[in-house]
């Protein structure tokens, strides 16, 4: 046993042993005297009323079984909301979060978007771990879990799913076609006694296989019970293919036999009836003569500042202006930038993040941990530092001797998108004067920057 | 010492089916409330999970090969009956906090009587399904294979719950630290 597993039986253990201590056995012995009399008495009543009891918990069991079909979600409360809107996602859209949900910070890559119920260590019921998640996914795991299925449209989901159940992997229940802002869509359940590894859906290649984590597969898992949406809305401006248009699946995950699962189901119906659909945002610059070129919606601050491109056409950065105008701004109010990196001089790699994170130059404070992103399907990597004195060069160089790095002073959000498999990256930055007030702001609008951005060749 | 894996005593000359309950009553019925309170909230419940697999017991002597037999049959009655009442009353109310335990056994067992208390308190409030998987695993001892067929589930569902009960658990402890 490791550390953990042998507190945590002697925890278990010890608190037996406490429960124990305080019972009162010669009561408990009495009353197993009574209960024991009382069967031995009445064994020949009991087989009557055994009798009439059956019958009458199956007149009550149909009874209940048509109020529930008829009504199961037309009567179950629907938990308390708050409105949610997002650029950055698939498909753009504004939708209404259960309080459960909303209260809570989500989790985006670009094509998941996923809130996790409090995990309720002491103050809540037990159970209570429903996770809602937005997915569009473009791989599916078939019955054989070797299957790899490409997923082009919600019609080829829906078949996939039908092909869970035929296979005796899933059970599907209650479904029924509606739509969700004009668009044609399937709400169904989806219960499963086995895992169903990547079952769910992978956002990337799958080429991991269904549990590869680094494809972002989602599995269905046994004993959880799935309320889903699958929605057919046009995603082919997203994924830049005529061909590829993965659906949008809208669901909610909770445990099998949990007693607010009725609840669930008609939160996941709210959703679904509250999302609207977003036209996708216009880009409010278009970097066509940039080294890679892209389109990116630029954060709120940047719009209505002109960009400053250097010669190469490897760098473009927004900056504020300074107060009372002065110039440059040391450390600066603002700034917003994008760059091709040709090398990097601090680390052999050419990853700005890896020379941050392997061993921080003097001064650095990383923030947090690396998330994981995917910028227009290519992957990303993003952290947050904050450079207490100026660390030259490590961001990358455009050219010889044209290199970025970190200001004094600054808190500085990088994002490393990959490109091409070995070659350096395009770095995505956003800097701001550290302890500067609105950081959650400003590090959000530079997330759906990112996530925004669209490789136009 | 686990709570399967007492010792049973040779059960001597043959005896009533009544009289062979009380006794293993009397030799098992504080283990298998300790067991009971481990996945449900509270003593009252335990105790009433535990009566209910004695009254059971009592019932179905007639099918039950040896005594080794009905300890093993108690267990298990036991850890369906905890289920099902946590089942039950999974949204009737929130789970309390026990009150705490004047009882020094956390102490002699050298485990710090606070650490303990979060230890527990975390895996009470861990959801349903990884709670019962802990609980067999660490405290009845069972093998995957065995949690799988106790809960009617599969090995790898044992696994993903096990996981993600760990995970949660170790994060916990780490913010102990």
């Amino acid at each position: 046993m490791n550390d953990l597993e042998t507190r945590l039986s002697t925890a278990l253990h010890a608190e037996a042993g406490d429960l124990s201590a305080r019972v009162d056995l010669p009561a408990a012995a009495a009353e197993l005297d009574v209960r024991l009399d009382h069967l031995a008495g009445a064994s020949r009543r009991r087989t009557w009323v055994l009798v009439v009891a059956a019958a009458a918990a199956v007149v009550a069991a149909l009874a209940v079984g048509v109020l529930l079909n008829s009504a199961r979600h037309d009567s179950a409360p629907v938990s308390p909301s708050t409105p949610y809107t997002t650029d950055g996602y698939v498909v753009p859209l504004t939708l209404q979060l259960p309080d459960w949900a909303g209260a809570t910070k989500p989790v985006s890559d670009g094509r998941k978007l996923a809130w996790q119920q409090d995990q309720c260590w002491s103050s809540c019921s037990t159970g209570e771990d429903a996770k809602l998640m937005l997915l569009s996914p473009q791989v599916a795991f078939g019955p054989a879990e070797s299957d790899r299925l490409v997923i082009p449209s919600s019609a080829s989901y829906l078949a996939y799913l039908d092909a869970l159940q035929a296979a005796h992997l899933v059970v599907l229940s209650g479904s029924h076609r509606t739509t969700v802002d004009g668009h044609p869509a399937t709400v169904v359940g989806v219960a499963t006694s086995v895992d169903v590894p990547g079952g769910l859906g992978c956002i990337g290649s799958g080429a991991a296989g269904p549990a590869g984590t680094e494809d972002g597969c989602w599995s269905f898992v046994a004993g959880t019970h799935v309320r889903l949406a699958v929605i057919d809305v046009d995603t082919r401006p997203y994924y830049g293919s005529g061909d590829v248009a993965p659906p949008l699946l809208v669901l909610i995950r909770s445990n099998d036999g949990d007693a607010k699962q009725a609840t669930y189901d008609a939160d996941l119906d709210h959703v679904v009836a509250t999302l609207r659909f977003a036209a996708t945002p216009t880009p409010t610059y278009t970097g066509s003569g940039f080294a890679v070129p892209f389109s990116i919606v630029l954060p709120p601050w940047a719009t209505a500042l002109a960009p400053a491109a250097s010669p190469s056409g490897r760098s473009v950065a927004w900056s504020d202006s300074c107060p009372g105008g002065a110039t440059p701004c040391v450390p600066p109010t603002r700034q917003f930038g994008v760059l091709a990196v040709v090398a990097t001089p601090s680390h052999p790699s050419t990853s700005p993040l890896l020379a941050l994170t392997e061993v921080p130059p003097p001064g650095v404070a990383i923030l947090g941990e690396v998330s994981q992103a995917q910028v227009d399907r290519h992957p990303a990597q993003v952290l947050t530092v904050t450079a207490a004195r100026d660390v030259p060069d490590v961001l990358g160089c455009e050219s010889d001797g044209a290199c970025y790095g970190l200001t004094a002073g600054t808190t500085v959000r990088i994002a490393e998108v990959e490109i091409t498999h070995g070659q350096p990256p395009l770095v995505v930055w956003q800097a701001w004067a550290a302890g500067a007030p609105g950081t959650g702001t400003l590090a959000a609008d530079f997330d759906q920057a990112l996530v925004s951005i669209r490789f136009t060749s | 010492m686990t709570g399967s894996g007492e010792a049973w005593r040779d059960p001597g000359p043959p005896r009533s089916p009544r009289a062979a309950v009380t006794e293993i009553f009397h030799h098992h019925y504080r283990r298998l409330v300790g067991l009971a309170g481990l996945m449900v909230d509270d003593r009252e419940s335990a105790e009433e999970v535990v009566q209910d697999a004695f009254e059971a017991l009592y019932r179905s002597w007639g099918k039950l090969r040896d005594p080794q037999a009905a300890v093993a049959y108690l267990n298990r009655s036991v850890v369906n009956g905890s289920r099902s009442k946590l089942r039950r009353r999974m949204t009737e109310r929130s789970y309390d906090v026990p009150e705490a335990s004047t009882s020094p056994s956390a102490e002699s067992l050298g485990v710090d009587r606070s650490e303990h208390d979060e230890i527990v308190a975390a895996v009470r409030a861990l959801p349903r399904r990884q709670r019962e998987v802990m609980v067999l695993r660490y405290y009845l001892d069972l093998s995957e294979a065995e949690i799988a067929e106790w809960l009617g589930i599969s090995t790898g569902s044992v696994k993903t719950h096990a996981s993600r009960a760990t995970e949660s658990l170790h994060k916990r402890m780490e913010a102990w630290a």
